[in-house]
């Protein structure tokens, strides 16, 4: 990544820097705040009063536990339970680490594999085990996301956001699995959490548009 | 009641630029302190600005791309290490983008 500083990268790290005065205030009030994180752990905090930049920062702390990072997400700003019999049962931060996607020990069978595409979000769902599983989504680029099973963390399939707009542009095979797909929404508990903020046909530029045309010229020609 | 040490690296955005606050405290009372903003280069983390209590009272000190002090500056609560704490993460909040590009320009030459 370059080190040139973009507006969302100041912003963020702006905010970020306040959070931190608000969690060493934090610190300092509450002994047993933390007493068992371990030092080495890269901490990425998390504002219970900002979704915004909740969101950014799980996001960077998905990356950075993707790298290999030991990260621990911690929350700032919550009010502190007074009884502590209420408080051991409080999760104030919890690990990443421990996420290892792994591929499936036995694969399904074929007729198991569901291919789903959203028209309307441009997004296409690959799900080996016929949307059985409770399934988390982990983004890992901007157009693609792994599936995984919640509690084995063995992979369950994908999801392809911008799919005809990049992902077919790039590669035009995977065209080829709109002939297996159903046509549907995808529904939330598939995205297993994820968001999808693409651009959707509607929003198709005119540089796009006129692409797309000069195309079907020549297949006409 | 006896001391407890914190050491926390602080992830601040993309980059993987992060602050290290290390301190230790006797009940609410904060008997030594550093706060260090490191800028992640090449994967690599580079210190930019430290403050800490070593030698006695609050101070600033610029470090230079070997690491190395360059100037430093005594904090405006020399004494008072919880408030100097707060200092520095204000300073910090303030001035991070401008401590940030002069390390990047130092090290450029």
């Amino acid at each position: 990544m370059k080190n040139e500083l973009t507006e969302s990268i100041i912003a963020q790290t702006n905010r970020n820097f306040a959070l931190v005065g608000e969690f060493i205030a934090e610190l300092i009030a509450d002994d047993d705040l933390q007493s068992d994180l371990a030092d080495d752990a890269l901490l990425i905090l998390v504002p219970v009063d900002d979704l915004s930049l909740a969101r950014a920062n799980f996001e960077l702390a998905l990356r950075s536990a993707s790298r290999g990072e030991k990260t621990r997400l911690q929350f700032v700003g919550r009010e502190r339970p007074s009884k502590r019999s209420r408080e051991s049962n409080e999760l104030n931060e919890f690990g990443t680490r421990e996420i290892h996607p792994t591929f499936p020990m036995t694969l399904p069978p074929g007729a198991d594999l569901t291919v789903v595409y959203d028209q309307a979000r441009d997004a296409l769902l690959v799900d080996f085990f016929k949307s059985r599983r409770v399934v988390l989504g982990i983004p890992v680029s901007a157009h693609t996301a792994v599936r995984i099973d919640s509690e084995t963390h063995e992979l369950v399939g994908y999801l392809v956001v911008s799919f005809l707009q990049f992902a077919v542009a790039q590669s035009p095979v995977l065209a080829t699995a709109l002939r297996r797909a159903t046509f549907r929404s995808i529904t939330e508990s598939e995205l297993g959490g994820l968001e999808i903020r693409n651009r959707t046909e509607s929003a198709m530029s005119d540089l796009e548009a006129l692409a797309v045309v000069s195309e079907i010229s020549r297949f006409i020609a | 009641m006896s001391p407890i040490e914190r050491d926390h690296r602080i992830t601040l955005n993309d980059f993987g630029d992060y602050v290290r606050v290390n301190f230790t405290k006797n009940g609410p009372t904060i008997i030594w302190f550093m706060v260090q903003f490191e800028v992640m280069l090449d994967g690599e983390p580079k210190p930019v600005v430290r403050y800490d209590s070593a030698h006695g009272f609050a101070h600033r000190d610029t470090l230079g791309w070997d690491g190395e002090t360059i100037n430093w500056q005594e904090m405006h609560n020399r004494n008072d290490y919880r408030a100097a704490l707060t200092d520095a993460i204000n300073d910090l909040t303030e001035n991070w983008e401008r401590y940030r590009s002069e390390f990047l320009r130092r090290g450029s030459k």
